[in-house]
């Protein structure tokens, strides 16, 4: 009975165990993202200097905290498209009606919480399909946001945006240790909680999760509500960090968040996610933007190995899978 | 007599080491038309795959006009004139009677559209052959489930077929459309054609059968004219067998005096019927029928999986709107029919399927060590004795009869008051069967109450206590020690009608509050 209990490191690598699949999607990943950034570094020494290291990963911040939550809601075999409209309108909603950053945190996060909640009712309640759900959502913010700006959003940003979305406490950017601590939360409750095991079950099997007693409903509810707090929170950064207030802040980042939610590890089948996975993705689709200028390609270039990767990543996981 | 067109000569086949048909000699003839009998599992649809080409024998062969073939495909056996009507429906709703039964032919204009006038004559000339009435241009989704299967037979008839085998046409229709079926059977063999027809409903193949084979554990054990025979000479060759020392010994019935889970007039959402019926602690209750008679929608209703009227109680509370969660806190734990279905997580490992509905039991629900759930099923893997390599293994890896074992030990991590199990042996091997049966002996004798569900007459006589025989979402009648027999069972279920029994077998039913002295159903 020990021997089914006790596996070093070296040994999950090789079992054919679900923690050993996924420890090998993770290697690989990171393989793959040391083989770009070395790669790179050998044609552009420039590529490795603290200060364009330390740029992909402030750049990578605001994607990061949405992908954590579209992965969330991809292992419920669902999909956020709502979450780069949520990101606009929490943030040209909440900066332009107040001052004070906690009352345009707690506003811009209840934007969040509120289209995350009606994107959960009508997924989980109404039975409607996450994709018809999210994209009606994802219109209507559009449609208020405009309506509310007139097109042209108003409010000034506070410094202390600039600074959370830019600045550094000893040289390690601040909007990356508040995803380190939301990534480990994040983790926390997928891996740790019970509401973790029922949401990864629920992805793997809705029938069996249903009659082995687990809420189906509340879960896909409270995972739609993340993935709006979440991108509420990656809409502030954003907003902090390229320094004006748009209608269409976060533009891209739907499909993005998508791209490297599967690029991670997550399969649009559901069951399957994790968060190192999912931000490694997130980081590798950064680099590769970043690669793409330091290199001096044209930027419609970045487009052309985006989709190539997820082709890529795709193609690994099916081959995988069919093992 | 004529020549048979199709015929099994010496056939055997083998999944492994596991010989599902040995010898089997079997010839259908022009004009004449097959009963093909025998229990579940007893290799009717065995020898059926074999007969059109989808399983290759092991040994012997298959003879088609008296001239030996080797099919390799079911392709080659429609090509050359066998053409099967499966129980589960092909048809695609969403299109015409008349696209679906030329699906694979399509008549073509020369633009390469589909011809539509073509299609509209060869369907009415086709129906019109069959005798069958249907508008050609309806849309399958509209038509019944009768005249969806008319469909389906005028789809194996598009080629001349020489034989028709149908594999349980009436399982799933009403009196008056299985009347129907048989009159178009009846003038299909009349023009020729060869038929089989697999059934478990008695009374039909003395209606509309020339012959009749009997099968039971993979070999034919009588066969002959249709005269030759009545009910009790089919059932005696269907079942009658040794249970043998697979079943662990009974309860005595003078044990029940408890009543744990009680249903009142339990009405579902498929059935007019209303249950009523008591569980008494330590018994295991069966619940036999046939394929359709409302079991798995009986046990659906108790667990809350099923919209249903009428009361449940549950050791004499009432229990009130029921979902699968709370009638597992409340103590109802129930097993699944369709593992793969909803039962298992398939891509999850052992040890999560294990802990599936007790996730944090002996923790948090805030810290649940990484650990805790293989540590927690290391110990049902001893105890039930499951073969596996490693707990963090995807469950898809192991056996079924392995599977069924962590199934079975994850519903008593809920402690629960009553089991309900739909199939808990289907897919299971005679090995892991005999352990599981033991397993639930314990488990009655401990103190649970116990129902199982099960199309194996055999588990059925040789397992329960007591066991009430379902027919069109009723309890048809209750049977209890001496009374549990494969013959009195199969005469209750197969019956036409509750108010005229066939049968001279006497059938008693048992009033459950004769046995009870608690508060007797309402």
């Amino acid at each position: 009975m020990k021997a089914l209990l006790n596996n070093s490191f070296l040994d999950l690598l090789r079992t054919q165990t679900v923690a050993g699949r996924q420890l090998r999607e993770l290697l690989l990943l990171t393989v793959f993202l040391v083989l770009i950034w070395g790669v790179t570094a050998l044609l552009s020494p420039r590529f490795l200097s603290l200060d364009n290291l330390s740029d992909i990963l402030v750049q990578a911040a605001p994607l990061g905290f949405v992908v954590l939550g579209q992965m969330l809601v991809i292992v419920v075999r669902g999909l956020d498209l709502s979450v780069a409209s949520i990101m606009a309108t929490a943030a040209v909603l909440s900066i332009g009606a107040n001052d004070s950053i906690v009352s345009i945190v707690i506003l811009a996060l209840g934007v969040g919480f509120v289209v995350g909640a009606v994107n959960g009712y009508l997924v989980a309640y109404r039975g409607v399909t996450p994709f018809l759900a999210t994209l009606a959502t994802m219109i209507v913010l559009q449609g208020i946001r405009f309506a509310y700006t007139k097109g042209a959003p108003g409010g000034s940003l506070p410094e202390t945006f600039r600074w959370l979305a830019t600045g550094d406490i000893a040289g390690i950017p601040v909007s990356l240790i508040i995803l380190a601590v939301v990534a480990v939360a994040i983790y926390w409750l997928l891996m740790r909680s019970k509401f973790g095991y029922q949401i990864r079950l629920f992805g793997d099997n809705p029938q069996s999760a249903y009659m082995s007693g687990v809420p189906v409903r509340k879960i896909q509810m409270i995972v739609f509500v993340i993935s709006g707090v979440l991108a509420a929170l990656a809409g502030l950064f954003l907003v902090g960090y390229v320094g004006i207030v748009d209608n269409w802040t976060g533009q891209g980042y739907a499909l993005d968040s998508i791209a490297a939610a599967v690029i991670g590890g997550a399969s649009l089948r559901g069951g399957k996610g994790s968060v190192a996975g999912v931000l490694l993705a997130t980081l590798i689709l950064v680099s590769l933007f970043n690669i793409v200028v330091i290199l001096g390609l044209s930027v419609e270039f970045q487009l052309v190995i985006k989709g190539t990767l997820i082709i890529l990543a795709a193609a690994v996981y099916l081959s995988k899978s069919r093992d | 007599m004529s020549k048979a067109i199709l015929a099994a000569r010496k056939l055997s086949k083998s999944f492994g080491t596991n010989q599902v048909l040995s010898d089997i000699e079997f010839e259908v003839h022009p004009g004449a038309a097959v009963a093909l009998c025998g229990e579940n599992g007893a290799g009717k649809s065995t020898l059926i795959k074999l007969m059109t080409g989808l399983y290759q024998p092991s040994s012997g062969h298959i003879e088609f006009c008296s001239e030996k073939v080797n099919w390799r495909t079911p392709s080659e056996g429609i090509d050359a004139g066998v053409a099967v009507v499966h129980q589960e429906f092909s048809t695609m709703s969403a299109l015409s009677v008349a696209e679906n039964i030329f699906i694979e032919a399509l008549p073509r204009t020369r633009w390469g559209l589909i011809d539509r006038k073509k299609l509209r004559v060869q369907t009415v000339n086709l129906l019109d052959s069959l005798e069958i009435q249907l508008d050609p241009d309806q849309i399958v989704a509209q038509l019944s489930v009768a005249q969806s299967q008319m469909v389906e037979i005028a789809k194996a008839l598009r080629t001349s077929a020489k034989v028709l085998i149908l594999d349980e046409p009436s399982a799933v229709l009403s009196q008056l459309e299985t009347q129907h079926l048989f009159k178009i059977i009846n003038a299909l063999r009349l023009k020729g054609l060869a038929i089989v027809y697999v059934s478990h409903r008695l009374d039909e193949i003395f209606e509309i059968c020339t012959d009749i084979a009997v099968i039971k554990d993979g070999v034919v054990t009588s066969a002959g004219p249709i005269a030759d025979y009545d009910q009790q000479k089919i059932i005696a060759a269907m079942v009658g067998r040794e249970l043998g020392d697979m079943f662990p010994p009974k309860a005595s019935i003078e044990r029940l005096s408890e009543v744990v889970l009680e249903l009142q007039q339990l009405r579902n959402n498929s059935f007019d019927q209303a249950v009523d019926l008591s569980l008494y602690r330590g018994e295991i209750l069966g619940i036999a029928g046939l394929v359709g008679s409302g079991r798995t929608e009986l046990a659906q209703s108790i667990y809350g999986a099923r919209a249903a009227t009428g009361r449940v109680l549950l050791e004499g509370r009432e229990l009130g709107k029921r979902t699968p969660s709370k009638c597992l806190s409340a103590g109802i734990a129930m097993l699944t029919e369709g593992r793969k279905t909803d039962g298992l997580f398939a891509q999850s490992s052992v040890a999560h399927n294990y802990i599936s509905s007790t996730i944090s039991k002996g923790a948090s629900d805030f810290n649940i060590a990484t650990d805790l759930a293989a540590q927690r099923s290391a110990t049902v893997v001893a105890q039930f004795n499951v073969v596996v390599d490693d707990l963090g293994l995807p469950i898809s890896h192991l056996s079924g009869g392995n599977q069924q074992k962590i199934l079975l030990g994850r519903l008593l991590e809920n402690q629960p008051k009553v089991l309900i199990l739909d199939e808990p042996t289907r897919g299971v091997d005679v090995g892991a069967k005999a352990e599981i049966y033991r397993h639930l002996r314990a488990l009655a004798n401990s103190g649970l109450a116990i129902l199982v569900i099960s199309s194996e007459l055999i588990e059925i006589v040789g397992l329960c206590d007591r066991v009430c025989v379902m027919r069109d979402g009723a309890i048809a009648a209750q049977l209890q020690a001496d009374e549990i027999s494969e013959d009195n069972i199969m005469s209750v279920a197969a019956a036409d009608d509750s108010e005229q029994q066939p049968l001279d077998i006497e059938v008693q039913c048992v009033n459950v509050k004769s046995i009870s002295s608690t508060q007797a159903p309402i």
